[in-house]
């Protein structure tokens, strides 16, 4: 099956200043991405997530390597025809109309006539923008340009939908929204590749992550593979404990602390969980939680980032 | 040119007519055009060719500033603003994105030439009485005007292509002045035996736009005569010229990268 993006060593160098002083932005990125899949790709602000999106939409070209969307070299314009993209902070003409805005974008990619009138009016539908419809651009909210900036990218109804940052200046219904529609576009069988800082997007809606540091991916695979699975430590909450009972299952505690619904304690292990539960029942206590704690997306990703090279302020960070 | 090409002119004439510094440069070289009534007052028998005179200079030159700032305004907003990434990220060449920009701003500059060829007929009338200065030479002029503005404009946008907004303005006004300049001077510098470094008159002869060639104001005032065969080689070479000036930006914005 052809990939729905392929990337061979690809590494790109600007030249920043008057002195054309190098800065590596990306080194050797290697990466595929199957059709159908939900792929996030995670790294902190300059760790090159930006410069890969833009190297395959065709707004920047690769110092070395190769790109391809649907087996189509990213430097052919035409391999553009099946990505719907949308950029970081996005903008549009501020005297548009979003309609406006809608019909000019479906042009460029060969929409025209009815059929685009109708996949304007659904996609403006789709995104809660059609209260807006008589607003120009410049009237608009920064979530609301963002919500634009969804529309035009599904507009065309392309299989492979490239997102870089979709969340940001969003509020919380608009995070929900946009990780609703990433999914809903995922049952549609469309394949989702998006960029992003904020790790708990990432865990709720992708099948595969990618982590890139200081330009180079760090790892890459399913968050299932990525996440070590072992059980960091066991919380656990109870009520009606006796003062002395309480206390005594604090010592055995990494952490413990007392609440309007009863004692929460914090077990490095399971078994010490176990020994602390037994005890709670035995002196006429109650369990209300027993959850044992995993690593997380983020703990992974420090975890990873630590031996990987530069700290996310020194990584490159084009201009 | 295709028909992405064509919406992005479209696109783009939209945006210029949104623009104040347009109308305020039309309507400064309209109400000149109309003055020129009264000026035309302090001569005696030649009134209706100082009409003619002053009407096709504002537009020239009112033409090539609204040209050139705006050319260069809106190339490079769509940069600055960064409105093109979601266009270019589109089936879209650079090279259609370059045209679409040249052909929506020859079009707001040939509207601007039609309005002031309105004002020019209008004041014209009101002055002569009859519409006998209404001929085919009258409107060649002008058609030409346009050809030499877009010239203007093909500047505008290869310099906004690849360089800050202030430094396109200076290197555009700075060639399209030169161009004037030279074709004044030309003939004297090939032909007199004085000036000595006869090749380099000879490469800025080939390299500058001969925007002399491209400007008929005399036939226009002095009724100088005015062949179709004529017409249609200067109006070539000005389309050819733009047209290479446009291919230079099309080979320049392809090569740079969109941060």
């Amino acid at each position: 099956m052809v990939p729905a993006i392929s990337i061979d060593g690809l590494a790109k160098t600007y030249r920043v200043g008057f002195s054309r002083r190098p800065l590596r932005a990306l080194e050797g990125l290697t990466l595929r991405v199957e059709p159908g899949c939900v792929f996030g790709f995670v790294g902190p602000n300059g760790a090159g997530k930006s410069t890969t999106i833009k190297i395959l939409v065709g707004l920047i070209a690769p110092g070395r390597g190769t790109a391809s969307i649907l087996g189509k070299s990213v430097r052919d314009p035409l391999a553009r025809a099946a990505v719907g993209y949308l950029p970081e902070n996005p903008s549009f003409h501020e005297f548009l109309r979003p309609l406006e805005v809608l019909s000019f974008m479906g042009r460029l990619s060969g929409l025209s006539g009815p059929d685009l009138a109708r996949r304007s009016e659904q996609v403006l539908e789709l995104v809660g923008l059609s209260k807006a419809r008589d607003l120009t651009v410049r009237k608009f909210s920064k979530g609301m340009v963002q919500r634009l900036g969804l529309a035009q990218a599904i507009l065309h109804d392309p299989p492979l939908l490239i997102l870089d940052e979709p969340m940001s200046g969003l509020d919380p219904i608009g995070r929900k929204d946009v990780r609703d529609l990433v999914v809903e576009l995922r049952r549609r069988g469309k394949t989702v590749f998006f960029s992003t800082h904020i790790l708990p997007d990432v865990e709720s809606i992708c099948d595969q992550v990618g982590m890139l540091l200081g330009g180079r991916l760090v790892a890459q695979g399913s968050l299932g593979t990525l996440l070590d699975g072992s059980i960091r430590a066991v919380e656990v909450r109870c009520a009606g404990l006796s003062e002395q009972v309480a206390r005594s299952l604090a010592e055995t505690a990494r952490q413990s602390s007392s609440g309007t619904d009863g004692w929460t304690f914090l077990f490095p292990d399971a078994a010490a969980a176990n020994r602390a539960a037994v005890a709670t029942v035995s002196a006429g206590g109650r369990i209300l939680l027993l959850q044992p704690h995993r690593e997380s997306l983020e703990e992974s990703f420090v975890r990873l980032a630590t031996p990987a090279g530069p700290a996310p302020g020194e990584s490159a960070r084009p201009r | 040119m295709n028909a992405t090409s064509l919406a992005l002119a479209g696109n783009t004439l939209k945006e210029a007519l949104r623009e104040r510094l347009l109308y305020n440069l039309l309507v400064f070289a309209a109400l000149l055009s109309a003055g020129s009534l009264t000026i035309s007052q302090l001569t005696v028998g030649e009134q209706s060719r100082i009409i003619a005179d002053v009407a096709a200079s504002s537009t020239q030159v009112f033409g090539t500033v609204i040209a050139v700032f705006l050319g260069v305004a809106l190339v490079a907003r769509e940069l600055d603003r960064r409105t093109c990434y979601a266009i270019l990220a589109r089936p879209v060449s650079r090279g259609d994105f370059v045209v679409g920009k040249f052909l929506g701003l020859v079009a707001t500059v040939a509207l601007n030439v039609v309005v002031m060829i309105a004002v020019t007929v209008l004041v014209l009338f009101a002055y002569r009485r009859d519409a006998a200065f209404l001929t085919l030479p009258f409107f060649a002029v002008f058609a030409l005007m346009v050809v030499q503005l877009s010239v203007s404009v093909a500047f505008a946008v290869l310099f906004a292509s690849f360089t800050t907004p202030t430094l396109a303005v200076i290197f555009t006004l700075t060639l399209v002045a030169s161009g004037y300049v030279f074709a004044e001077v030309r003939n004297f510098w090939l032909t007199n035996p004085g000036v000595q470094v006869k090749w380099l008159v000879h490469v800025l002869d080939y390299a500058l736009p001969n925007m002399g060639l491209l400007d008929l104001k005399e036939a226009l005032v002095y009724g100088d005569p005015l062949t179709l065969g004529s017409f249609l080689l200067r109006a070539a070479y000005g389309l050819a010229y733009s047209g290479a000036v446009l291919f230079l930006g099309v080979v320049v914005f392809s090569r740079r990268d969109i941060r």
